[in-house]
């Protein structure tokens, strides 16, 4: 079971502020709590899927969670989310061409530039709040550059649907994006105002 | 955080799963370690990455491209069981010699600036959990590590993976 702190308000603003040492609480928890759970999911690689978990909300600071819901319950649909991409993806990349390994992603890999970095993890914290087929629609249209005809062929559905759901999909994730970015403003402004004198 | 909540969880997964129909294929065959390297220099330079460790990414992308263990490790000119061991969870990347691992990288045509990406996720990972007993002295490795895979790369005129 998780432990009572997890859910407090001062635990969440810790994570929200990106305090180190509530960031190895995390983690501690995680090997607890979140490892079982994928394993009796039936998970292959639980240990591995919690490290991904774990370092995505390390460099987006938790900044999808929604203070009003329960943090364990959203802990576990995050690592239950990322575990089922992995699988899908591995499932694709064997049945497909060379071109779909299973790592052509969106974060920017340049460590020097913190920006394109901060941005690229609120891109992917923002994925991860997409349904897996909505997530599968942009993997082929952004990532591997496929036109709506033939992302329509490979998912097997009409061109004009996809192209819509497309368009409708880039708009919720642009939306999506400027409301983790204001809560990041937010926690921010919060976090300054509260260590000044 | 219930039980019932846990529960409800578990069976979405499950119901998920049911879903889908568990394709799997044959591991793709090659002549030689000579056609496994030319096959893998096809692919493009591997840039953009996802937030992972470097030997999670080497095990996902390898059993992405359908090659075994046995046809990898004769390729690059390693041991098996080192290769397993080099994309096992818990391992740290700078404790492995450069000379031995910029092949791999190469082959796999993993950029210069995804390795430093993976690399540092590792040592996040090796951090939190505690692996790490000095770290001063692991921070000063890895960036030494890294400058010389980089020297490596250059040996090898890699000009792709480092531009």
């Amino acid at each position: 079971m998780f432990g009572a702190f997890i859910n407090s308000d001062e635990f969440i603003a810790n994570l929200q502020a990106g305090v180190t040492a509530a960031f190895e609480l995390l983690w501690i928890e995680g090997v607890r709590n979140v490892i079982p759970f994928l394993r009796s999911a039936g998970f292959d690689d639980p240990e591995d899927i919690w490290q991904d978990c774990w370092l995505r909300l390390f460099k987006t600071n938790c900044r999808g969670y929604d203070p009003s819901k329960s943090f364990p319950k959203w802990l576990l649909t995050v690592a239950k989310n990322r575990g089922r991409d992995r699988e899908r993806k591995e499932k694709r990349s064997r049945t497909g061409p060379v071109e779909d390994i299973p790592e052509l992603l969106f974060a920017v890999t340049d460590e020097n530039n913190s920006g394109d970095h901060k941005r690229a993890a609120l891109l992917d914290e923002a994925l991860g709040t997409l349904d897996p087929d909505d997530r599968e629609i942009l993997r082929l249209g952004c990532e591997l550059g496929l036109k709506s005809p033939e992302i329509a062929r490979r998912l097997g559905s009409s061109c004009v649907a996809i192209r819509k759901r497309k368009s409708r999909l880039l708009r919720k994730l642009k939306r999506q994006i400027l409301r983790l970015e204001d809560n990041e403003r937010r926690t921010r402004q919060q976090t300054t105002r509260r260590d000044s004198p | 955080m219930s039980e019932e909540h846990v529960n409800k969880l578990l069976e979405e997964i499950r119901r998920e799963r049911e879903e889908e129909t568990n394709v799997r294929s044959e591991p793709r065959r090659f002549e030689n370690s000579k056609d496994l390297i030319a096959f893998l220099r096809k692919l493009p330079v591997i840039r953009s990455i996802e937030i992972t460790t470097l030997p999670s990414f080497l095990r996902r992308l390898r059993t992405g491209l359908n090659i075994t263990v046995e046809d990898a490790s004769s390729a690059f000119g390693v041991d098996a069981r080192e290769l397993v061991n080099l994309e096992s969870t818990g391992f740290l990347p700078w404790t492995v010699s450069p000379r031995t691992i910029a092949p791999i990288l190469s082959a796999y045509r993993i950029h210069i600036e995804a390795i430093t990406f993976l690399t540092r996720n590792s040592f996040e990972i090796a951090r939190v959990s505690k692996r790490i007993s000095d770290l001063d002295e692991a921070t000063q490795l890895l960036s030494t590590w890294l400058a010389d895979v980089r020297v490596e790369f250059e040996k090898g005129n890699e000009v792709d993976l480092l531009d």
